[in-house]
């Protein structure tokens, strides 16, 4: 298995680190052959010499000192392999989730979101065996051999040629059978898979399976997929592991072999035995990193596979700003919003989102959009933040086009209210203060109120500092909206862009914020999308949209003498509401 | 220790298999040991000189050991994987039969998708409990066993000073694995969970950083808990690699022992020299079971936690205690709730009552509407209907008898539910709705498909009927799940009919030839439904309309209509929300 170029490019910045760990490594595996040639010295010396207890204490004493250097030195390997894993691992998720802002945001947030977050965890995660392990064994595997050969030959030519000729059996049987076992595997990888996540299935299931009457009846059926997935796993592995024996024999084999031929040329006195107990200790040693590598081949695939993800989605590039001007721009009471021949086109979609788009917006108008879902409005909304930029066509601030302002000074002059919007897994006050930092807790509750939300914070033991849950799991869909209408005034800017919430129409807290929102339209430009006919009232100006196009804009009562679709729209409202 | 006994209990019935596999790989160590012993003496005598025959034993020995080491491994691989799916297969079988009595009542409320993960994580993790925890001790005594008898054959002062050692890498350094890594499994799995966190939020919430300029805060923030995790990770592995090489280094410092101690002795020709090399190569073979047991140690922590987490979930106590045999069912369904009260055991606050005092009827056969903004308290008066909970105050009664004298299958039998929340399985679309009734015939099949208008659907895919949905496979749209839902319950055909949010995700279209659909029952089954979106309600023989808990107004449509409260402006809201999406 080749490693992946752009996992060992990554390498590059944390180069000493990785160096040192393989350089540790050779220290240690010399360290080993310190150590052997010690002890057969030393048995050497008592066995065939009879020396003393004394004669021998300075060996002794070495290979103390050269156990403690191989300790230190093979920990030491360890530690800097790890050391890289983390510098890799870092440099990774941190540059993944900068990537964020050259994606679509519809990319991120709705179609690839799983994928997005799994890589961001779990993949970065699963480097880190390939690089504090596997990526330093593939280099110690080919070093540590040669390096004892190196010092095998000069003394016996002919284990040398033993070590030399098993060592390469050992890959070349391992990539033979990894294929097998490989072809074996892929072909019952979607079984497997399938089978293991039944049970999560089932377990999410639970409760349908409840109301149908069917939950008990499942405990036999997780039984037998659970037996199915033992047997069919089985017969995997008892091919993969077939590859394991395979290395193993090899390996004791050979240091069978090299015993009983080094054993019978002593017996005929062609070698001596301090040269022969030497290369039998080392014999085990030889096969030691080979033999590792393979029980780190998994580590190695799974690295390959996590960078597969990892690379796939550094590559995705969406239509996002880039902010590659830095004129301020404060907007002023005098500046009006124009969208000229604005023109928006989706990739791998037929129509465009947004067809010649022209509309002005005067200073401290309030203009609402209405139309199909499909329709655009919300693409305006988006242009308008900067989320992405049109294909062509220009939005003009007072006399400066949009492209060129600041995206950063932009955004901050720019109140925004979602139709879904999202809350931070923290508390009730920091989910606020993300618009505002230096947001005092009055300013808080004075926004709180406007949102009519007051009322439910202050009941609440920690108030204002109570946590809100993963996406505000602890409130209700109508809490979340008027948080997100809390962030919207507690943000006080000139411009503001909002889309009605259309779920959790619930009557009572309808009216409640109204009058707020009301409110607080009167002295800003703002551009919404509107759900409702009645908050249409409001508008200066509203704008009818279908297909990407304008169909109608004027005021409420300049449509209804026009007698078009709103007209339509509104005669059938009033009759409905009778 | 009783999280450890009650993990034990549960492998038990694999004993066999587990000792077998223990003396696999107790005869893979044990021929290591041979291997390196008998070539040892085979050098060592052959540097006497002796003729080939005294050598004989040894070679058969060293090609014995060679071969049966890589066979005995095989073996042990096998055998010990195989006992690890046994155990996994009991594990989910174990734990589902546990939680199936708890569901949905306790589990309803908390976040599923998390706690499912946990669960799935947390029985990954004890499936190992065997080759991880459990296997290495066993190999590690035994194989301590064979050296000492095999040690004493030639001083038990031999074996004596091995088994110091070998204590010292069996006991001591494992329990300092345990206690210095103590906490830091705990840690991780917090601080993962805490990156994981800012990285959903930086996900989901990726257009709020963006239009509220907090990007780079919040990059800042996932830098921060990534560095804290990488800290403590960095942490444990290096604990893992000192005690892993420190058994390594244990290993020589016997070899120097034993050769101050030995050497001496061979001086004197207390102990043939042959011996030496081989007590010294001996030794050398013989720490390699114990190389495991630190991360055994660490292992043993994240097992037990695992443990406890299973164990605190299925250790609740049901919601619902149901009889063992019920009521026979009467001929007549009507239902009857009176002065029901109700709030959940674990609302702090004594005037929590989800309920208050609820008065209401559902006729036999007639078709009844409970509407009501959110947090009204509709879905727990359903959970109640359908005997989620128990109730303590006031009654729920079938034709006089109490709801709680009749069995789980009873009830079950009696409701068909249709939610907006139906789980869709991992499996074809045929499963998907005979999983209600799997004996149903394919022409009652495809009557249901045609009358909850699926028919398009299964034209358009792939293989038809047995295409694959749900989790792994197609991706349906949310009036395509519902309709689904709906042909589910149409083909389990019970005599009562609860409709959540029936018509949430459907367009209008479908919406009214659903609506078609279930009027034709009328008179026939009873229909519940359960509603804020005031839509079909003209057909509703009655509506009960629910605000904080009390029954608010009740009535038929047009004279809730003509009371002008709620009710009313409820519906003309929504009606103005509707003209305004389907202008075209």
């Amino acid at each position: 298995m080749r490693p992946d170029k752009r996992l060992l490019g990554l390498l590059k910045d944390t180069l000493p680190d990785f160096v040192q760990s393989i350089a540790m490594g050779v220290l240690a595996a010399l360290a080993i052959i310190g150590q052997a040639y010690l002890i057969s010295r030393i048995i050497a010396e008592v066995f065939l010499y009879n020396s003393m207890l004394l004669d021998v204490q300075y060996l002794i004493g070495s290979l103390a000192a050269v156990s403690f250097l191989r300790y230190a030195a093979s920990w030491q390997s360890a530690n800097a392999g790890n050391k890289t894993a983390v510098f890799i691992k870092t440099k990774l998720r941190l540059q993944l989730f900068k990537h964020l802002k050259q994606m679509d945001t519809k990319t991120i947030k709705d179609e690839r979101s799983g994928e997005v977050s799994n890589t961001l965890l779990n993949g970065v995660e699963s480097l880190d065996v390939y690089f504090s392990s596997y990526l330093p064994q593939l280099f110690l595997s080919t070093l540590i051999p040669v390096l004892i050969l190196f010092f095998v030959f000069p003394i016996d030519v002919l284990s040398g040629f033993v070590f030399l000729l098993t060592a390469p059996l050992i890959p070349v049987f391992m990539i033979l059978i990894g294929h097998v076992a490989n072809a074996r595997t892929q072909k019952q990888w979607k079984t497997l898979s399938r089978m293991s996540a039944f049970f999560m299935d089932t377990l999410q299931g639970l409760t349908t399976l409840k109301i149908l009457g069917r939950s008990k009846e499942q405990i036999s059926h997780i039984e037998q997929v659970s037996e199915a997935f033992r047997k069919t796993t089985m017969d995997v592995l008892k091919i993969a592991f077939i590859s394991a024996l395979t290395l193993e024999l090899l390996a004791t084999l050979s240091t069978a072999i090299i015993a009983v031929e080094i054993g019978l040329r002593l017996l005929y006195a062609e070698m001596p035995f301090q040269k022969a107990l030497f290369i039998l200790i080392l014999a085990p040693e030889f096969y030691q990193p080979l033999r590792q590598l393979g029980a780190r081949f998994h580590d190695g695939m799974q690295g390959l596979h996590a960078a597969e993800r990892i690379f796939n989605i550094l590559n995705i590039q969406g239509h996002q700003t880039t902010n590659a001007s830095v004129k301020k721009h404060s907007f002023n009471n005098q500046d009006d919003i124009r969208f000229e021949g604005v023109h928006v086109h989706y990739d791998g979609n037929d129509k465009p989102t947004l067809n010649n788009i022209n509309l002005k917006l005067q200073p401290s108008e309030t203009c609402a959009v209405v139309g199909s879902s499909g329709s655009g409005k919300s693409t305006l909304i988006n242009l308008l933040l900067r989320f992405f930029e049109p294909d062509s066509g220009s939005i003009i601030i007072g006399n400066q086009p949009l492209e060129q302002i600041d995206v950063y000074q932009w955004r901050e002059q720019i109140g925004w209210l979602p139709q879904k919007p999202y809350i931070f897994n923290t508390t009730l006050a920091e989910n606020l203060r993300l618009v505002r930092a230096s947001a005092t807790d009055e300013e808080i509750m004075q926004a709180l109120h406007l949102a009519h939300l007051d009322a439910f914070v202050s009941d609440l033991p920690l108030g204002i500092n109570t946590p809100v849950g993963e996406n505000g799991a602890r409130l209700s869909g109508g809490q979340k909206q008027r948080l997100a209408l809390a962030r919207l005034f507690l943000r006080d800017t000139k411009i503001a862009v909002l889309d009605e919430p259309t779920a959790n129409l619930d009557a009572n807290i309808e009216r409640e914020v109204e009058e707020s929102l009301t409110q607080f339209m009167q002295h800003r430009t703002t551009l919404y999308v509107a759900h409702r006919l009645h908050t249409l009232r409001r508008a200066d100006q509203i704008v009818v949209m279908a297909d990407g196009q304008i169909v109608e804009h004027g005021s409420q009562s300049a449509l209804l003498q026009q007698n078009g679709v709103y007209k339509q729209l509104f005669t059938a409202y009033q009759g409905s509401a009778v | 220790m009783s999280t450890l006994r009650q993990l034990m209990q549960l492998v038990k019935p694999y004993t066999k298999w587990m000792l077998l596999s223990a003396l696999l790989g107790f005869l893979t160590a044990g021929s290591g040991i041979g291997l390196m012993m008998t070539s040892a003496y085979l050098i060592a005598k052959a540097a006497l000189h002796p003729s080939i025959a005294e050598l004989q034993i040894a070679i058969v020995g060293v090609r014995f050991f060679g071969i049966s080491r890589g066979i005995f491994r095989y073996l042990e691989r096998i055998v010990s994987h195989n006992t690890t799916f046994h155990i996994l297969k009991k594990l989910r079988v174990w734990f589902y039969k546990s939680l199936e009595p708890l569901t949905p009542a306790r589990i309803l409320y908390t976040k599923k998708s998390d706690l499912f993960s946990r669960i799935i994580n947390d029985i990954e993790e004890l499936q190992n409990i065997y080759i991880r925890v459990l296997a290495p001790p066993m190999v590690a005594l035994a194989t301590m066993i064979l050296i000492g008898i095999l040690f004493g054959q030639f001083s038990w002062l031999y074996a004596f000073i091995l088994f110091v050692f070998q204590f010292i890498s069996a006991f001591i350094i494992p329990y300092f694995a345990y206690r210095l890594s103590k906490g830091l499994g705990s840690q991780i799995i917090q601080l993962k969970a805490m990156l994981n966190h800012f990285i959903m939020d930086g996900v989901q919430g990726i257009e709020e950083l963006l239009a509220f300029n907090q990007f780079e805060k919040h990059h800042n923030k996932l830098a921060n808990a990534h560095n804290k995790l990488m800290k403590i990770q960095r942490r444990m592995h290096l604990l893992k690699q000192m005690h892993e090489h420190f058994i390594g280094l244990l290993m020589f410092l016997s070899v120097v022992t034993m050769l101050i101690v030995v050497i001496p002795h061979v001086n004197n020709d207390e102990l043939t020299g042959i011996y030496l090399a081989v007590l010294i190569l001996g030794i050398m073979a013989s720490f390699e079971p114990f190389i495991p047991l630190p991360e055994a140690a660490q292992h043993l922590e994240s097992n037990m936690r695992s443990g406890e987490r299973l164990f605190e979930i299925i250790n609740a106590q049901p919601a619902v205690n149901f009889p063992k045999d019920g009521k026979p069912l009467p001929d007549i369904y009507d239902i009857h709730i009176k002065h029901l009260s109700f709030k959940y055991e674990n609302s702090s606050k004594s005037e929590n009552y989800v309920l208050n005092d609820i008065n209401l009827n559902i006729p036999h056969g007639k078709m009844v509407a409970i509407v009501g903004p959110s947090g009204a308290g509709k879905s727990t008066l359903m959970h109640l209907l359908l005997r989620f909970w128990d109730i303590k105050q006031g009654i729920i009664q079938l034709s006089g008898i109490h709801w709680h004298e009749f069995t789980e299958d009873q009830i079950r039998n009696l409701w068909g539910i249709v939610s907006q929340h139906t789980y869709l399985f991992s499996g074809s679309l045929r499963e998907n709705l005979l999983i209600g009734a799997p004996k149903a015939t394919e022409k009652q099949l495809y009557n249901v498909i045609d009358e909850v208008a699926l028919r398009t659907l299964v034209d358009r895919l792939p293989h038809g009927l047995d295409s694959y949905v749900g989790e792994q496979g197609l991706k349906l749209s949310g009036g395509e799940r519902q309709r689904i839902a709906l042909g589910r319950t149409l083909l389990r055909n019970n005599p009562l009919v609860m409709l959540d949010e029936p018509t949430a995700n459907l367009d209008s279209l479908t919406e009214q030839k659903i609506f078609n659909h279930l009027f034709r029952f009328k008179g026939k089954k009873t229909l519940v439904m359960i509603t804020h979106r005031l839509a079909g309600l003209d057909k509703a023989d009655h509506i009960y309309l629910l605000n904080n808990g009390i029954i608010w107004e009740s009535g038929k449509h047009h004279q809730l209509l003509k009371q002008n409260g709620l009710y009313a402006e409820m519906y003309r809201l929504q009606q103005a929300h509707e003209v305004i999406e389907t202008i075209k």
